[in-house]
């Protein structure tokens, strides 16, 4: 069961990463308007590009992290159960 | 039981204040990851020589000062486990380690792609670049040691050694543009090029590096969790053999 801090948190990165892929198009878009202005520039992919592999690599790690922090402390409980009732 | 139960609570509650803590960490971390893209994007000035292309400029270096600061943090805790011999300070030696080798590799990336429009190839053996790559190496490598060393406690001691062996190459990288002509940029120090940069983007720069330590930070607080738990789960499942 996740507890309500895990929760908020889960929702809390899901919200971040939406406000971040929305507020990197609406700032490509920005950006392509100052590139039109200054001819014989054509840079603007490799820009979105490395700023989409910085977070998106941000990102899947930190997401990695979490989920695996989640499946072992499911992993941890089933443990200490079966450690408990062999006790018994 | 009585004992049991209260130790339980306990740690318990200390998980949910950590819990807590972290998402905190992680809330003032994502506004501030918003705020910075705002600026980066929308805010500061187009540099007039390489336009817009200058603004991986705001993302590299924070990811460099992330990289090295994961070192660092590799090298003191590995001095400290080799001294102490606990184990909390080679989770956190570890887990950096593991940070330092994906910031490495998005700043080779972020540069890679700079210097293509900046000097119109992808990779050049120029000095800072040479020497980051080497570091790259080196940190692959301890995780490689790590990960091939026959028992956990041969892995801890062998890492940390390696972890102080790698840090040697730090400052190289560091003073590579002062003690030998390259064609990287001076970014801070003597004849910086931040020295001469528009407030604004000065501004736009300090506030990207602080974003990113803060997000740093809460990556390497949620890996060391994470490796906690690792050791916990393995812990458990040898009491649960022997009994």
């Amino acid at each position: 069961m996740k507890g309500p801090v895990s929760r908020l948190r889960s929702r809390l990165m899901a919200a971040i990463a939406a406000a971040t892929a929305w507020m990197l198009s609406t700032g490509v878009l920005m950006a392509a308007v100052a590139a039109q202005e200054a001819p014989g520039e054509s840079t603007l992919p490799f820009l979105y590009v490395v700023y989409t592999v910085t977070w998106a690599t941000f990102f899947a790690y930190a997401f990695y992290v979490s989920r695996r922090q989640r499946e072992l402390r499911r992993q941890i409980e089933e443990l200490r159960r079966v450690l408990e009732e062999r006790d018994k | 039981m009585e004992t049991t139960t209260d130790t339980q609570k306990s740690r318990t509650s200390n998980r949910d204040v950590a819990s807590a803590a972290k998402a905190v960490l992680l809330a003032v971390g994502g506004v501030m990851m918003l705020a910075d893209i705002a600026l980066i994007f929308l805010w500061v000035p187009t540099e007039q020589v390489m336009g817009v292309v200058q603004r991986i400029f705001y993302f590299h270096v924070p990811l460099a000062w992330t990289g090295l600061l994961s070192t660092t943090v590799v090298f003191i805790s590995s001095i400290v486990y080799l001294w102490k011999g606990q184990r909390r300070w080679d989770a956190l030696a570890h887990s950096s380690a593991e940070l330092s080798v994906m910031f490495i590799t998005l700043t080779l990336i972020t540069g890679a792609t700079w210097a293509k429009m900046a000097w119109g190839v992808w990779w050049t053996w120029e000095p800072r670049l040479t020497t980051t790559l080497i570091l790259w190496l080196m940190y692959m490598g301890y995780l490689m040691l790590r990960a091939y060393a026959p028992t956990p406690s041969l892995a801890a001691r062998y890492s940390a050694v390696m972890g102080i062996i790698a840090f040697v190459d730090v400052p190289i990288v560091y003073f590579s543009v002062n003690w030998w002509r390259g064609i990287h940029p001076r970014v801070v120090g003597v004849g910086a090029t931040s020295g001469s940069l528009d407030s604004d983007m000065l501004i736009t720069l300090i506030f990207s590096v602080f974003t990113f330590t803060v997000l740093f930070t809460y990556v390497l607080w949620e890996r060391v969790s994470l490796r906690n738990a690792e050791d916990a789960v393995q812990g458990m499942h040898i009491t649960e053999r022997t009994a």
